[in-house]
């Protein structure tokens, strides 16, 4: 019998994988990632905090593998596999514990922002507008969308700790004797 | 060799699916090597699915795929009991790590909250329609979007007595000031985990509607959650009202909606709390 967390995380696959696509812009890829993330997600479950969004948990996962990947292939020339990126990370000790969010964390970030941002944000991520669409709509030009777009999520992401700044982490070396 | 960094505004653009397919191509293959860029277009894609609508990303995943997570779940469940009976014994090949307290993971309507659609966050959070349609406010130099608003606190009395006495499917047809009709529907009824129910309905004029739901809550029914439903060129139309709405009542706590006979038998009770 799965578990209650394993559970959850199968309920959850189709959406990580649309992530790991957007990341990746590969299926098989994506399919890797997720259950590289999966086992890892698994592994911590203890760290995830019930009542927080355990989508927005395995998506930072699944970021940081993604990371790692690309900085694995980067130093070490174009033969890439996620084992090597997750072994990297294993080894260097780094755990998944990572700031957790809730539903209302996202949505008062969003408050929080300028009007004309949030217009934008809501329209093209929540609506799934494109840029087009939402210049028209609004009656600006497509390049106004675009920055104002830009600033709005770079400002989300500072403010759900989502631009690497402040992102918790245990060392396990720090733990060993 | 200077190397030229990839611009924000490429980074976004194709984790918004606004690139050519050529131009795509073309930047994923420069990410692949690139861990600054890599990062920045991470953020793009993180916050566009931290909104975006579950509903509307239900890729196909292999069973391979569910059968690993299942596995997995088995293996460290299994590690769990050995780092409990030995003192942190991790099973060979994994990195022992430590463990705090197990908590529980939850069930029901509280634990899932979090998988509510960021539209009906964004609903509750921002007090109801005046935030998730603010672009249309921000644009509209009409208030007829206001005044379709007001349909609600205007027959409020209207809306009680269709959510009292009305069997889902039932219509109330209005006549306005001006000799505007104004329909409202009650499409089902919910019953929450605590006994408490809910009852989906629409109301609806010549050009817009509103979805919405109400629940039982001291012997009055409370709308609990809302979203306009525009027909008018030019508009922002919620991509489905009634998934928000749905997705809003399954939050509470709802399984889907009532046979017509426990309907008539929670009617029947005058909605009070069984």
């Amino acid at each position: 019998m799965p578990s209650p967390f394993a559970d959850e995380l199968v309920e959850l696959l189709p959406r990580l994988k649309r992530f790991g696509i957007s990341l990746s812009g590969s299926a098989v890829e994506a399919e890797e990632l997720v259950q590289t993330a999966c086992e890892r997600a698994l592994r911590a479950r203890d760290q995830w905090m019930p009542g927080t969004r355990l989508d927005a948990w395995v998506f930072r996962i699944m970021r940081n593998l993604w990371i790692d990947t690309v900085r694995s292939r980067a130093s070490r020339g174009p033969h890439d596999a996620l084992d090597e990126a997750g072994h990297l990370q294993s080894e260097d000790g780094r755990e998944v514990v990572e700031a957790s969010m809730t539903l209302n964390d996202v949505s008062h970030a969003i408050e929080a922002l300028a009007e004309e941002q949030r217009a934008v944000l809501i329209l093209t991520c929540v609506e799934e507008r494109s840029y087009r669409e939402v210049a028209s709509m609004l009656g600006i030009p497509i390049g106004t969308v675009m920055s104002r777009l830009a600033r709005a999520r770079e400002n989300l992401a500072h403010r759900l700790l989502l631009d690497g700044k402040k992102t918790v982490r245990t060392d396990m070396k720090a733990n060993a004797p | 060799m200077t190397e030229r960094r990839i611009s924000d505004d490429a980074l976004m653009a194709l984790a918004d699916n606004e690139l050519p397919e050529t131009e795509a191509n073309e930047l994923r293959a420069a990410l692949r090597n690139d861990e600054d860029a890599a990062t920045r277009f991470a953020m793009f894609v993180e916050t566009r699915m931290l909104l975006a609508d579950p509903a509307r990303h239900d890729e196909e995943v292999s069973d391979a795929l569910r059968a690993a997570v299942v596995r997995a779940d088995a293996q460290y469940s299994a590690q769990d009991r050995i780092t409990t009976n030995g003192r942190d014994r991790a099973l060979p090949g994994r990195p022992s790590h430590d463990r705090g307290p197990r908590r529980a993971v939850g069930s029901g309507a509280n634990a899932r909250r979090w998988q509510m659609p960021m539209a009906a966050a964004l609903l509750l959070s921002l007090g109801g329609l005046s935030g998730y349609l603010i672009a249309q406010q921000q644009r509209s130099a009409d208030n007829s979007l206001q005044t379709a608003l007001m349909t609600i606190p205007g027959n409020e009395r209207a809306l009680s007595d269709a959510l009292d006495t009305g069997i889902s499917g039932s219509e109330t047809v209005l006549t306005g000031g001006q000799g505007e009709k104004v329909r409202i529907v009650v499409l089902s009824t919910h019953r929450l985990a605590d006994g408490t129910f809910c009852r989906e309905f629409e109301i609806a004029r010549a050009q817009e509607s509103l979805i919405g739901a109400s629940c039982r809550r001291n012997n009055g029914w409370r709308t609990e959650v809302a979203v306009l439903r525009d027909s008018g060129k030019g508009r922002v139309v919620p991509a489905s009202g009634a998934a928000v709405v749905d997705d809003h009542l399954n939050a509470l706590g709802s399984e889907g909606a009532l046979s017509p006979e426990d309907e008539r038998a929670a009617m029947a009770h005058n909605w009070s709390l069984r």
